[in-house]
């Protein structure tokens, strides 16, 4: 269920010399300041409490989803060029998306995981028997990972959610903006 | 349901039932091959092409596809399909460029532990769960402190591609609403009985 950029940023082995070149220089950078980090007495120690936990990945997705969903939810309440209705709209779907995404990454992404390496055990299975060698093979079955992977799993956080919450949204929203409205307006009359 | 069907689907025996057999027909067809070893061979590529067309594509057409009950729904829905756009162009240019030495970096480091971790190069060989965190840790730290630029790049970005989807038909309501006030001008002036004295606008001497 991981969705971080970083899974998909893999450098090309087809790029020119000198992109090559400038690369390996910025990797070799990024290594070093890894390598910084990794070896601090925090680091270590926090790794030795948490290095254990086998939903530790699916903890730090998460961290990462609610800082963004946070900051998108912040910047639809402050957005001066949308409407009442638009801004509680917006922000609802967004909590919306998070919420249920998370709820559903921590409730099934087991089953998920295994509905995936099912079929790509069935994969490997059927290719194995088509006569081709070990690298084209392991070649074929990493890259079924990603396509069922993507299928099984990231469509639900990236389509299914997000598509499914949006009708939700509006008429979450509609409903809420008409409540505030009533309640300004029973201040108004008041005052 | 759908988690179980899929479960379902792929713990029964072969010859049970014709839907798993059309199922593993699929999975063994050269069809799937040809997808999968595009996809192994160009891994980078293939992620961020598919998260690009299911964010930028898919789900904002299926967003606009999802009826709306007036006006202000149909608006909600533009905004809500802007923001996947947006999400899915930021998504693709920041794992196409800064998350590539990132990575690249993080690969150099797992290759080598002993030189680059020394601290927990042991403790890692012995434990594989921990080798495995270690490596989650360090690919998760960068993506949540991308993640601020990142929000606040998409919410930049999705008004522009509102406006730039969207907002012609903003431009056509004003218009419309305008519309009117235009047309009762020229009515005005057919009416007018004084057409020299309406037309004078020089000042008093």
């Amino acid at each position: 269920m991981n969705i971080s950029p970083i899974n998909s940023a893999v450098t090309s082995p087809k790029s020119n010399v000198n992109f090559n070149g400038i690369m390996d220089k910025m990797a070799e950078g990024v290594a070093k300041g890894y390598s910084k980090v990794g070896n601090t007495d925090t680091f270590c120690k926090a790794m030795d409490k948490l290095g254990g936990s086998d939903k530790l990945m699916l903890h730090l997705s998460t961290a990462s989803s609610a800082v963004t969903s946070g900051l998108y939810i912040y910047k639809n309440l402050t957005d001066k060029k949308k409407t009442k209705n638009e801004k509680i709209t917006s922000a609802l779907n967004q909590a919306l998306t998070f919420g249920i995404s998370t709820a559903l990454s921590y409730g099934v992404s087991s089953a998920l995981g295994k509905a995936s390496k099912n079929l790509c055990g069935k994969f490997g299975e059927a290719v194995s028997k088509r006569g081709y060698d070990q690298k084209k093979i392991d070649m074929l079955k990493d890259g079924a990972k990603n396509a069922i992977d993507l299928v099984v799993c990231s469509s639900i956080n990236r389509f299914v959610v997000p598509v499914a919450v949006t009708p939700v949204a509006n008429k979450l929203g509609a409903k809420l903006c008409n409540y505030l409205d009533a309640k300004d307006a029973a201040k108004a009359a008041k005052a | 349901m759908a988690i179980q069907a899929i479960n379902q689907a792929t713990q029964m025996p072969k010859a049970n039932t014709q839907q798993n057999v059309n199922f593993n027909g699929f999975l063994d067809s050269k069809a799937f091959e040809a997808v999968a070893e595009f996809a192994g061979k160009n891994s980078a590529t293939f992620n961020a092409a598919s998260s690009l067309l299911m964010a930028g594509v898919l789900r904002p057409a299926a967003i606009m596809a999802l009826p709306a009950k007036d006006e202000q729904e149909q608006k909600n829905k533009g905004i809500a399909a802007a923001h996947a756009i947006a999400s899915g162009l930021i998504g693709f240019a920041i794992t196409s460029t800064v998350m590539k030495p990132i990575s690249a970096g993080l690969s150099k480091v797992m290759g080598n532990t002993e030189k680059y971790l020394p601290k927990l190069h042991e403790k890692m060989q012995q434990n594989p769960l921990l080798e495995k965190n270690v490596k989650k840790v360090m690919q998760f730290g960068p993506d949540i402190i991308l993640a601020v630029p990142r929000a606040l790049l998409t919410s930049k970005l999705s008004h522009v591609v509102e406006g730039a989807l969207f907002g012609k038909k903003k431009k056509a309501a004003k218009a419309e609403a305008a519309a009117p006030q235009l047309a009762a001008q020229p009515v005005q002036q057919v009416q007018s009985e004084r057409p020299v004295l309406d037309g004078f606008k020089g000042g008093s001497k």
